[in-house]
């Protein structure tokens, strides 16, 4: 005897209600908007009040530490051209450098001059890489999680 | 002849090797010639013989120092311990497809000859789909990514650039071959399936054969996975061990189909049902393996380990994925009718019900993890937004009204994949405890009452001593607060199954007592040899609640990150950690400032030294190593790494955790490893697996 129709309705009902119910209570904190530097500097009115990942290139000589009580960061990040200031307040990944390329998680400022983050991502020294063809950030190592 | 042509001569005999196998095996099998077959078996003995050739020719180069050869000096340097010279051989892309087509090679070389006699009709079909898989991986090699390719200067490299000092550590030393054993092993299953369909011999026989390498694969890619995670704790200091990392999911995805199978197999050997699934299984642990090479060698997605970026793998990888789905799908409809069920599912309290909904929510896990993971690389598209915000932004809406269109690329993080796989991990644990209390076929009411009354008290006793001890459930001003609803019902449901297992052994051992006269241990170790699969299987589940117990300890996990400095003192809970200095030494490889802490506990006294470090390798000396330093207890891990430092005034930035119950996590790998062993060592005749 095989399962009634009634049964496999309820079943199928039982799966989407549960599907739903996660969509729902979903915070939609997992997923972010990926810009490059030039995107935030054309339009930044876009992105205010938003948490963003932003995508970029440390300038060199760029990098200046605060060694008080909170060694939060300041540099700026350039793509095609364009450059955006940074202060970042958490620990860098090993791999942060100037010259190097990161991925920035955070907001741009009140002023929509500086882009405020705490999480990062640098392009990762892995043996897997061949260092000639990477490109675009295709590799990172997270700073946190 | 230098190594470098040496190499790439054994590469071309190899691919022409595979081609002629492929060949002979299929008019083997079209002519049913047993001398055709002969040759192709021969073939696929032979390709093993030259693949280890062609290994240990790199082997000898990365000994020898021949950096004449890019790949040898790219990864290799004088200096290296011998050991990580060795491992330098799959340490980069094209020394890691080698070792693909070794392994792979080696596999299908065993594979035919165990079962040679045991299934004639389907041994040249399984030879042709593995002379092929071997061949698609040494075309790679020679056409795209020769690990012999010699430097096109006059003068070449004196030295090698070194592997990287992140990664000269043991776990990620034996973490890549470990996920490409497990890998690589499912292509001999991927092969019977398909000769199966094929020569329409779908019956439960060549399951049989290929149970045992889905537990193989699926015990490496399980070692894999976790020394990986183990390599991520104890090497970058970020307290965590998984971060859902493209890469990371790469070895999930297979091991996800690989333990529906192991599970829906139980249910056509004992019920006939489920035939097309596991052969729909059996095909996508495959897929699943190529897609996550896919993933990890064609820099399609991005992600801490991916090997950079290459179009030609892309679309190589691409199109062995389309092919395997094309040519299995058309094979599964054409043996469609041979197929069916020899019964069907008649209540939804059963076993193989409890199995059906195990099955789905892993095949569901595998697929959305795999969708998720490539959904970013797609909204770089223009065309994939506008299908998206037309299609299918509607439908989120429904559940959703706030859902926002895409408007350009975005990014998946970790709490979107918490989000969503922490119920489907809550609702397996569930039914880990659920199968051994339904019956096959249909359980009574008094029998569910009966079986269920033990685990829920202890799941219930659970949930309240978390509740209460750890506390996850405090009285604030508004009533009781709870501190985690998601680690609360992860105790309970530990509790739940735990009780669910010990109940078996229990019911085991009095059965066996009452038979003869034995002690409890003597009963219990005839019960593991008797039914080692379904008891093997039982282990293999409690490991698996010990690391969700594990798991649940991250609902109360602390994490402090503040700057100290000599003779201060700072709370983590119900420690107390000292900053007593830092100390700057330094060795032949590098420079090191490492920071003495110690581990107080509430009455001052010392319980451990914590001794995070910054490490300056000068072969890498713009790219200082965290070295993260811990105390470990079986209630959790007190965790320790330095952000940075200053010698001379002694300030120090410090991350601190609390881990609680983190190793239970791997203690519970452990017992799940012991489980897997005895599951692997079954056989023929054995009791039925874990139910």
């Amino acid at each position: 005897m095989a399962l009634g129709t009634g049964t496999k309705i309820g079943l199928t009902l039982v799966v989407a209600g549960a599907i739903g119910v996660m969509v729902a209570l979903d915070p939609g904190e997992g997923v972010l908007e990926y810009v490059y530097v030039e995107k935030v500097t054309a339009d930044p009115g876009r992105f205010a009040d938003r948490t963003i990942k932003v995508h970029g290139t440390v300038v060199e000589g760029s990098v200046k530490q605060r060694k008080g009580t909170t060694g939060d960061y300041r540099f700026v990040v350039e793509h095609e051209g364009e450059r955006l200031a940074v202060h970042y307040t958490d620990i860098p990944p090993d791999t942060f450098q100037e010259g190097g390329e990161v991925i920035l998680t955070g907001r741009l400022n009140a002023a929509g001059d500086t882009f405020e983050s705490e999480d990062m991502s640098a392009k990762c020294p892995s043996k897997y890489e061949n260092e000639t063809k990477v490109a675009g950030g295709a590799a990172q190592v997270p700073a946190k999680t | 002849m230098t190594i470098s042509t040496l190499g790439t001569i054994a590469i071309l005999i190899l691919f022409l090797m595979t081609l002629v196998t492929t060949v002979l095996a299929i008019l083997g099998a079209a002519r049913h010639s047993e001398r055709l077959t002969e040759g192709a078996v021969q073939g696929i003995h032979g390709t093993f013989a030259v693949a280890a050739f062609a290994s240990m020719l790199l082997e000898y180069a990365f000994l020898a120092g021949d950096y004449t050869i890019q790949y040898v000096q790219q990864n290799g340097h004088p200096e290296m311990p011998v050991f990580y010279k060795l491992t330098a051989f799959w340490g980069s892309l094209d020394g890691s497809l080698l070792f693909w087509v070794l392994l792979l090679s080696l596999f299908s070389s065993l594979a035919i000859r165990a079962n040679r006699q045991r299934h004639r009709v389907l041994i040249p079909h399984a030879v042709a789909v593995l002379a092929i898989v071997i061949g698609f991986f040494t075309a790679l090699i020679l056409f795209l990514k020769n690990p012999f390719s010699p430097y096109l200067l006059p003068t070449a490299p004196m030295q090698g650039k070194g592997m990287n000092p992140l990664l000269q550590n043991p776990y990620m030393i034996f973490h890549p071959p470990s996920l490409y054993l497990g890998m690589v092993s499912l292509a001999v299953p991927f092969a019977f399936g398909m000769a199966a369909m094929i020569t329409g011999q779908v019956d439960s026989a060549w399951q049989a054969s290929v149970r045992r390498w889905v537990l193989f694969s699926w015990l490496f890619l399980s070692i894999g996975l976790v020394l990986g995670g183990l390599w991520a704790y104890e090497e970058l200091g970020w307290g965590g061990y998984w971060a859902w990392d493209p890469v990371e999911n790469a070895g999930l995805l297979p091991w996800l189909m690989c333990t529906a199978f192991l599970h829906s197999v139980m249910v056509q050997e004992r019920r006939g049902m489920l035939k097309v699934w596991n052969l729909v299984l059996v095909v996508m642990s495959f897929f699943m393996t190529i897609y996550g090479t896919f993933l990890t060698r064609s820099g399609v997605v991005q992600s801490v380990h991916a090997f950079g970026e290459s179009p030609e793998l892309a679309w190589s990888f691409g199109g062995l994925m389309i092919a395997t789905l094309v040519v299995s799908g058309g094979l599964l409809i054409w043996r469609w009718p041979l197929l069916r069920a020899r019964n069907e599912l008649e209540s939804v309290m059963s076993r193989e019900f409890a199995f059906l909904l195990n099955n789905w929510l892993f095949f569901g896990s595998s697929v959305f993890i795999a969708l998720v993971v490539i959904f970013p690389t797609l909204t770089d598209m223009e065309g994939f937004r506008s299908f998206y915000n037309a299609a299918l932004l509607p439908v989120v809406q429904l559940f959703s009204a706030e859902a926002p269109p895409l408007t350009g690329r975005i990014t998946i993080g970790p709490s979107f994949y918490n989000h969503y796989m922490s119920p489907v991990g809550l609702a397996l644990l569930f039914l880990t405890g659920v199968g051994p209390l339904v019956a096959w076929r249909k359980t009574t009411g008094s029998s569910l009452v009966k079986q269920f009354l033990g685990p829920l008290v202890a799941g219930l006793t659970a949930m309240l001593s978390a509740a209460v001890i750890v506390p996850l459930v405090r009285s604030g001003a508004s009533g009781l607060e709870f501190m985690s609803v998601g680690g609360l019902l992860c105790f309970g449901l530990c509790g739940f199954t735990f009780w669910t297992i010990a109940q078996e052994y229990i019911r085991g051992v009095r059965v066996r007592r009452k038979h003869r006269p034995q002690s409890v241990l003597e009963a219990l170790i005839g019960l593991m040899v008797k039914a080692r699969r379904r008891y093997g299987g039982y282990v293999v589940h409690l490991g698996i609640v010990l690391m969700f117990f594990g798991f649940a300890g991250n609902s109360y996990k602390l994490e402090r990150k503040l700057v100290m400095h000599p003779g201060e003192t700072v709370e983590l809970g119900d420690y107390r950690i000292r900053h007593d200095g830092i100390l700057a030494t330094q060795d032949w490889q590098k420079d090191m400032l490492t920071v003495q802490l110690t581990v107080l506990d509430d009455d001052g006294n010392e319980l451990s030294d914590l001794r995070p470090a910054k490490w300056w390798y000068y072969q890498l000396k713009d790219q200082p190593t965290t070295e993260a330093s811990r105390y470990m207890a079986l209630e959790g891990d007190v965790y320790s790494s330095i952000a940075d430092v200053q010698l001379s005034t002694g300030w120090t930035r410090v991350n601190l955790y609390y881990n609680p119950l983190v190793n239970w996590v791997w203690l519970g790998f452990a017992v799940m490893l012991a489980g897997g062993i005895i599951c692997i060592g079954t056989r023929k005749g054995d009791a039925e697996g874990v139910s």
